[in-house]
């Protein structure tokens, strides 16, 4: 995901004026890229496991650490508030989850304004599944009268002004008329009561997760107390995103209050940003990186990561933040050490294990049957295995036979999967009437064909194809050209007369290799020759490449 | 002059020296039984040679008839159909009984009578309303040999009346053009006459082909049989004259480039080994610990499949069930998992595979024993437009590495080793992310001209992949960007060029790369 962000902001919120090629440098080495600069704003790469860093704050609080100005994980102390939400029991099956913070004493200018709406938007794009999962709003503390009511009602009955609107609509409206309506509507489309939040006076806050009301969920440039909520469908998800968005505004300043969520059955305090704990083994550190720290080198290496540690006899104790919600195993705290330590520190080894290197006898296979058809001439092609039923069948003077089909194709020039070459041949051939004559190309590669019994309902499986375009063509010079090439392969074939409306009728013939008909051979049919736009004769064969041909190494 | 003349330009020398005298090229052509656009550019190389020279260059005049013209040719003037007219009448008839005679359009009376009258072959007088056409007693006469239809009528014949070869008096001549020019019968059109002659280079080239005929052009067995090679010269042969190009039978350079990388990974001890083109969902990604309802997996990130509907089948339902556990809690991999619910029917869906991981995860279910090192060059799928860097349909190249005691170091100098295989010396290394391992490496690397680039992507595989697959050694993954690469060798700027459909591309490419 890319951030934009503002170098002189960065720099402010580091604490230190690096120069661009160390704010590269340093990037580089947490997993962030620059894919370009403009204007003072850089458009910085994050990865999709650090939803931390999709905000300047969250970036200049890494690098913080990085450089060693700031180590160890960051605290940020929250007071108690007599603040509450109150969870209606109704939500439970729609939108179950909430959860709140209080943020006090920002200076917002914009600029931030905008950046924390992107930050909200990053967010619960990927990590909240397009807002499925979770979903955000920021509103002005002091237009809300506590508490705060998080509960549903019919359709109908909910009516306010959107974000950004003049009149009320009821939220039948806004889902139809709307763009955040028509974009996420179909989240609670389904059910007969929408998620609502409101205040005691009940005035809307929002319709989760659509949209906020104008008069209460705008932030202005005034605004120095911000009520933050996130609703979801997925617990850990929904405290997460509210840990992140939450850490991110007191990285400019706010103080931390917190809210208690009232559910039916139970409470929550919520910003709940206490650490993590775990404990990793140091040996199993040491083993999967390569090295033999010491617990002081891999302390020192999670701090700069902003992790808090610890070192005993054998293990790192460790706290972990409340916004990093990509530490799931042993092994990402592990990948922190090695980042810690510096990627660029790390000295490569190579094992002595030794293994035998091997192709596929399939491959040795095709390079031989490729040789062959150079010394015979043929100028090699590649075309792509996605193409279209017109190419494939219509142009071929065929009917339509049933191949696999994508059901989400980009365009209808790439819907299917070819179950032969030769049009691809044809279709190249059809882009070359201008180059000098003879026209001699060959393919080989794979091509799929339904098979309902196969694991994946499909076989791959190898064709070659050889195409010979000229002002005078002759058919016997083609078989005999399958002939040697057959015969320099060890393998027995012969033809028989058939019928294919791709070739003319009488010049055409079944290819049969051993017991099987694998493939055709002939002079292609005018019909074909013109739907291409090729003006010269043409002769052609194709055969499928049996894998039981391929002898077995050292038989 | 050293080499033979080919023998259509002998023949036009010999017959231009025998002839004796200045020779136009379409009397050569004639002569020779030649057409007449061979004998020009015979004549241009002649002359370029220096063999032959202009003699005397002259522009011939001659007329065109006009569509008029032509139709008086054709139908005769229409004052000599006036006097056809009366003659059959007994020689005079009323100006509007005219009308009843279709020889005579109604549009060209007023023309015939009055070139009649000029010419003196009709007069007109008044007998009371009425005018009347009388005709003279010489004016039949005068219209069989009336010189004007004489000079149309051969201008029709031989398609044009040229100023040298017309056989009238210089009077009567000049009437003709002043009447061809009035009344817009033809048109008078200038043409360049080359007659040309033999140099004396020219006839000495012709003695020297002469005495060539001695000289052996081709040896043939008979000759070499016969010994006669021993008594005669051999013809020498112009080698410095440039070559016609040629088309041989040749390799794709993309396919050879990829061959090589082959060649060099089984070099390094890998194994080479490949899947399905359609796979089922498990491999392209569950077995990747993708969770099921990750974003990336929907419409966007990969091409599902209508036909065949499956669903496919998942062969071993022990790793399957592994695997939904290792999903939905992390089973015994020490992982929290991803917390949802596993489903088997989205496991078994089809789609066009979308990467090469998916044979190397179906690879270590196969062969879950250390120490293994396997690649896999092979097609993949997304749903992408194309354009100059994107394909929908590209190479990934693709491998493992696993053994007791593999670190993130090993990972590191086995990215470094495969990199110098392929020929780059500058590579350094950024942390990365990748959903199926962890640690995870990016390595970059320099091109000249666009600077650091990613291409040797790597990780070490998460328990989530390797543990449900019943492998329990460490696993390193890695991959190189060969499509990049490829471009880079063959200088390439758009990767749609790869499969190109440029024929005389490939057969002008150079294969050393």
């Amino acid at each position: 995901m890319n951030v934009d962000v503002r170098i002189s902001d960065l720099l402010q919120l580091i604490g230190r004026n690096l120069s661009l090629e160390e704010l590269e440098e340093n990037l580089f080495l947490i997993k962030c890229e620059i894919d370009r600069i403009a204007d003072g704003v850089a458009t910085i790469e994050v990865n999709p496991d650090r939803v931390d860093m999709l905000s300047t704050e969250g970036i200049a609080r890494a690098l913080r650490g990085f450089l060693e100005i700031e180590t160890g994980a960051p605290k940020y102390p929250v007071k108690k508030s007599k603040w509450q939400a109150i969870v209606d029991r109704s939500v439970a099956k729609v939108r179950p989850y909430l959860a709140c913070g209080i943020v006090k004493g920002l200076a917002l200018d914009d600029t931030l304004i905008a950046e924390f709406m992107q930050l909200q938007e990053r967010l619960t794009g990927t990590f909240g599944r397009n807002r499925k999962r979770t979903s955000i709003g920021l509103y002005v503390l002091d237009l809300i009268t506590p508490p705060v009511h998080y509960r549903t009602a019919p359709p109908d009955a909910i009516k306010f002004v959107p974000l950004e609107f003049h009149e009320e609509l009821t939220a039948k409206q806004i889902l139809r008329d709307h763009p955040k309506g028509q974009e996420f509507g179909d989240i609670i489309k389904p059910f007969p009561r929408y998620p609502l939040l409101v205040d005691a006076k009940d005035k809307v806050l929002s319709l989760p997760p659509i949209i906020n009301s104008n008069d209460l969920g705008r932030l202005l440039v005034n605004t120095k107390d911000v009520f933050v909520e996130v609703t979801g469908t997925h617990k850990q998800t929904t405290l997460q995103s509210l840990n992140i968005v939450i850490t991110a505004l007191a990285e400019r300043g706010g103080s931390l209050e917190a809210v208690d969520i009232v559910y039916p059955d139970h409470q929550e305090q919520l910003p709940n940003l206490s650490l993590t704990k775990r404990e990793v083994s140091l040996d199993l550190i040491n083993a999967t990186i390569g090295y033999d720290f010491g617990g002081p080198a891999v302390t020192r290496a999670l701090k700069r990561m902003r992790i808090d540690a610890k070192a005993t006899q054998k293990v790192i104790q460790v706290g972990i933040p409340s916004f990093r919600v990509d530490i799931l195993h042993d092994v990402d705290i592990i990948e922190d050490v090695a980042i810690g330590y510096g990627y660029n520190q790390i000295e490569p080894e190579l094992p002595k294990t030794m293994t035998v290197g091997q192709e596929l006898p399939m491959t040795m296979m095709l390079r031989t049957i490729r040789d062959l058809m150079v010394g015979l001439g043929y100028q090699e092609v590649a075309n792509y295995v996605l193409t279209n039923t017109r190419t494939l069948f219509e142009k071929m003077n065929q009917r339509i036979k049933t191949v696999v089909e994508i059901a989400n194709p980009k365009s209808m020039e790439y819907h299917v999967a070819r179950n032969s070459l030769l049009p691809g041949l044809l279709e190249f051939l059809s882009l070359n009437t201008a180059q000098e004559l003879p026209h001699r190309i060959f393919e080989v590669g794979p091509v799929v064909t339904i098979n309902p019994d196969a694991e994946t309902c499909t076989d791959t499986v190898l064709h070659l194809a050889a195409v010979t375009v000229n002002s005078r063509v002759d058919i016997t010079t083609l078989k005999a050209e399958l002939v040697t090439l057959l015969s320099n392969l060890g393998l027995k074939g012969k033809v028989t007369k058939a019928s294919d409306p791709s070739f003319i009728n009488g010049r055409v013939a079944n290819i049969q290799i051993g017991a099987q008909q694998l493939g055709v051979l002939g002079e292609v049919h005018p019909l074909v020759l013109a739907n291409f736009g090729i003006e010269a004769p043409s002769v052609a064969f194709e055969f499928e490449i049996l894998a039981d041909w391929v002898p077995k190494m050292g038989s | 002059m050293k080499y033979r003349l080919p023998e259509k330009a002998q023949r036009v020398l010999d017959y231009l020296h025998s002839a004796g005298r200045p020779l136009s090229p379409e009397e050569i052509s004639t002569a020779l039984t030649l057409k007449e656009d061979t004998v020009q550019s015979l004549v241009e190389s002649l002359r370029n040679q220096k063999l032959i020279e202009d003699h005397e260059s002259s522009t011939i005049q001659s007329y065109q008839l006009t569509q008029e013209g032509q139709r008086f040719a054709e139908k005769s003037l229409p004052e000599i159909r006036l006097v056809e007219i009366l003659a059959q009448l007994g020689g005079e008839a009323s100006v509007s009984s005219l009308e009843d005679y279709k020889l005579l359009d109604i549009t060209e009376h007023q023309l015939a009578i009055g070139w009649a009258r000029r010419n003196g072959w009709v007069s007109v007088i008044k007998r009371g309303e009425e005018s009347w056409l009388l005709l003279s007693s010489t004016a039949v006469n005068a219209i069989s040999q009336h010189p004007l239809q004489l000079a149309l009528n051969t201008a029709r014949r031989t398609g044009e009346l040229s100023l040298d070869t017309v056989d009238f008096d210089p009077k009567t001549w000049k009437s003709i053009q002043q009447h061809f020019e009035k009344r817009q019968l033809a048109q008078l059109i200038s043409r360049r006459k080359v007659t040309i002659t033999i140099t004396p280079r020219g006839i000495k080239a012709l003695e020297a082909s002469r005495q060539q005929k001695d000289m052996i052009q081709d040896l043939t067995p008979r000759i070499l049989k016969s010994m006669q090679w021993k008594n005669r010269e051999f013809l020498p042969y112009n080698l410095q004259a440039p070559a016609p190009p040629l088309y041989p039978g040749k390799k794709h350079p993309y396919i050879e480039f990829i061959d090589r990388v082959r060649r060099i990974l089984v070099g390094l001890g890998f194994q080479e080994a490949t899947g399905p083109l359609v796979e089922l969902e498990f491999w392209n990604n569950d077995a990747l610990f993708m969770p099921q309802d990750h974003v990336a997996r929907e419409v966007h990130d990969s091409y599902q499949i209508k036909i065949p509907k499956g669903p496919g089948t998942l062969l071993n339902r022990t790793i399957a069930e592994q695997v939904a556990k290792t999903h939905e809690n992390g089973w015994k991999t020490g992982s929290t998992g991803w917390q949802y619910k596993y489903s088997f029917d989205v496991a078994r869906q089809l789609v066009m595979r979308s990467q090469t991981t998916a044979v190397s995860v179906r690879f270590l279910a196969e062969h879950p024993q250390a120490p293994l090192r396997m690649f896999s060059i092979d097609r993949n799928f997304r749903p992408e437009k194309f354009d100059a860097t994107h394909s929908a349909e590209f190479l990934q190249c693709e491998g493992i590495i696993g053994g007791e005691g593999l670190t993130l170091r090993d990972l590191m100098g086995y990215l470094r080793a495969i990199a110098e295989g392929v020929g780059i010396k500058n590579l350094k290394f950024k942390p990365g992310f990748f959903p199926f391992t962890e640690p995870s490496i990016e390595g970059f690397i320099h091109i000249p001209g666009l600077g650091w680039k990613e291409a040797l992507p790597g990780g070490i595989f998460r328990p989530e992949v390797t543990l449900p697959l019943g492998v329990d050694f460490p696993v390193l993954a890695w991959g190189i960007g060969v499509d990049r690469l490829a471009m880079a060798a063959l200088g390439i700027n758009d990767i749609r060029e790869l499969v190109t459909r440029d024929l005389g591309w490939l057969r002008s490419v150079s294969l050393r790369f």
